[in-house]
């Protein structure tokens, strides 16, 4: 496998932003990327778990194969939205 | 970002993904060497892109070791994603499948915690650089073997890119023989 054209150049281009400035300078950027990430799937799950967080989220991430050795079973959204209401 | 002997300063502005893994592992390192390996180590080093769970491998214990951490982890607000049965989370462990932990109420992001069993993986919990966010340590795997496993082992096109970033951040610091080493092992293993 090789990497796409265009993001490679991207990656290139970055990594060369990183290495020629201040820490503090890339790593605002970044987190500006991974904070609203971050908190737009908590508010995504929050609100598609409320009721019985802990049961419902561990129903979907086994479904999803993220949990107990499953793996690449992937449902569709959907269907999760569907499942959390039972 | 300041390399030193096995160590990378890193006077970054630290997201809330850093913030839930460095309170996560000062639990966790109480209790059991452990190492941070795969996505997060490119994110860690300035990659743009997010994730939801962070990987690491944590020593074998037994079973009342890892009950401890277990216990302390819930204390502190945090679950189990797999299971609220501790002896089943033993089991997962010890049968090589990782366990998920994320806040209570939350499942991003998580950690997935794995017992390093096999050959590569207890090498990664030795070979591992020091990272110094202002007063605050992560260990995480050494940079060659992030790009080994990466790019020869698991070959998406995120791990590609998350790869040549790695290579990259290091310049002229990249020991390539290192990389071969490693490449050549993930063959063997394969």
């Amino acid at each position: 496998m090789t990497l796409k054209p265009g993001r490679m150049n991207f990656v290139d281009y970055w990594a060369d932003f990183v290495r020629n400035n201040d820490d503090e300078i890339w790593s605002k950027q970044q987190n500006k990327l991974i904070d609203s990430q971050i908190q737009s799937s908590r508010e995504f799950f929050r609100e598609l778990f409320k009721e019985d967080f802990e049961a419902k989220a561990r129903k979907y991430m086994r479904e999803m194969g993220k949990i107990n050795g499953l793996s690449g079973k992937v449902i569709p959204i959907e269907k999760a939205i569907e499942d959390s209401k039972k | 970002m300041y390399f030193g002997v096995n160590e990378i300063r890193i006077d970054r502005k630290v997201s809330e993904l850093d913030r839930f893994v460095l309170d996560f592992i000062s639990i966790v390192q109480n209790f059991s060497k452990y190492v941070i390996i795969n996505g997060y180590v490119a994110i860690l080093l300035g990659r743009t892109r997010a994730t939801e769970d962070v990987d690491i491998f944590i020593s074998q214990m037994n079973k009342d070791k890892l009950k401890e951490l277990y216990d302390t982890l819930l204390n502190k607000g945090y679950w189990c994603v797999n299971s609220d049965n501790f002896d089943e989370l033993y089991e997962y462990l010890s049968s090589g499948i990782g366990i998920r932990f994320s806040q209570k109420g939350e499942i991003v992001p998580n950690m997935e915690v794995k017992f390093a069993i096999k050959t590569l993986q207890k090498e990664a919990l030795l070979d591992t650089i020091k990272i110094k966010i202002y007063g605050e340590e992560l260990i995480i795997s050494s940079l060659e073997r992030q790009i080994a496993f990466k790019r020869y082992y698991l070959k998406s096109d995120k791990d590609l890119e998350d790869a040549r970033h790695i290579e990259k951040i290091l310049g002229e610091k990249v020991n390539k023989e290192k990389i071969a080493y490693y490449k050549k092992k993930i063959e063997n293993d394969a």
